[in-house]
């Protein structure tokens, strides 16, 4: 159990890392601030666009197109500023998990409540022996579950980067739309 | 939906404890992600303190974080999901980590109570 607890805080310590040095990187930077304001702004007159009762149909869709443009043009430069942070963090996550994966090496940290999917038995049995039982869990299963929760907790608490815009490709949160045409 | 001029200004915490009122999508996402990352340390944790196993305990984990979060915007906030995109578009983002979370504490409290 002690292993397990300890994976556990080694994955909540390279979480906050990584995200210390997106901050240090990108987010304090004043161009990724002002793309943030940027993208904040637009996103809030889109919103009051889209719900607004008055102004005829083609003069509003115009507004709307247009704003969705900018926004889509404000996300796609930060999206560029934050690759720098994303290839560091990449390497830095890579690094801490071989660390941990070879800390760990042989040693089940945590049985598991359930059979694991064949295809996830390299991530859940990694490092450890041929012979071990089934629900045996290996400690670089544990350290990315932990990284998964704490990366987004810890983004979502302190909300340094952008927010949340629709993820979704539009086909997929609206297909109706997609297929008519219609908005 | 219509803005009340007399709405007084809530925190997003004090908002999600009233009805029927005026949501933007990224208040009613961060919301929601945190109702589901509460529903999934929860689940998780007295799964394992039960020792509940197998695959049953992942299908009600997956029906409970879709249908909880759910009902509460659709019944409680009064919130039509299509005008925030869909069910999946309010969802997308937390089901993910919910997900780690939950597995995170049926491993956890299991294997402290039941090996």
């Amino acid at each position: 159990m002690s292993d397990f607890v300890a994976v556990v805080v080694l994955s909540l310590l390279s979480s906050a890392l990584t995200e210390a040095l997106s901050y240090v990187i990108v987010y304090r930077t004043e161009a990724f601030q002002r793309l943030k304001a940027k993208v904040i702004q637009t996103e809030t007159r889109l919103e009051e666009e889209k719900n607004a009762v008055s102004g005829s149909g083609k003069h509003r869709q115009r507004r709307i197109d247009g704003l969705e443009t900018q926004l889509a043009d404000a996300r796609r430069s930060a999206g560029s500023l934050q690759m720098r942070a994303t290839l560091v963090v990449g390497l830095v996550q890579m690094a801490a998990i071989y660390a941990v994966g070879t800390q760990f090496s042989g040693r089940v940290v945590a049985t598991l409540p359930f059979e694991p999917a064949r295809m996830f038995r390299s991530l859940t049995h990694r490092g450890l022996p041929e012979d071990s039982p089934v629900s045996a869990c290996s400690a670089t299963f544990v350290f990315v579950l932990g990284g998964l929760a704490f990366k987004a907790i810890i983004d979502r608490y302190l909300q340094l980067g952008l927010p949340k815009g629709s993820s979704l490709p539009s086909w997929v949160a609206d297909p109706e739309a997609a297929i008519t045409g219609k908005k | 939906m219509v803005k009340s001029e007399s709405e007084p200004k809530l925190t997003l915490w004090q908002k999600a404890f009233v009805r029927d009122l005026e949501w933007r999508k990224d208040e009613l996402r961060s919301v929601v992600f945190w109702l589901i990352a509460a529903f999934s340390l929860s689940i998780g944790s007295i799964l394992g303190v039960l020792g509940l196993r197998g695959l049953p305990c992942l299908i009600v984990y997956f029906v409970g974080v879709v249908v909880a979060p759910s009902m509460y915007w659709s019944n409680f906030l009064g919130i039509d999901e299509q005008d925030f995109g869909g069910k999946m578009e309010i969802l997308n983002d937390s089901i993910g980590s919910g997900a780690a979370m939950f597995m995170l504490s049926w491993v956890g409290f299991y294997t402290m109570l039941h090996t």
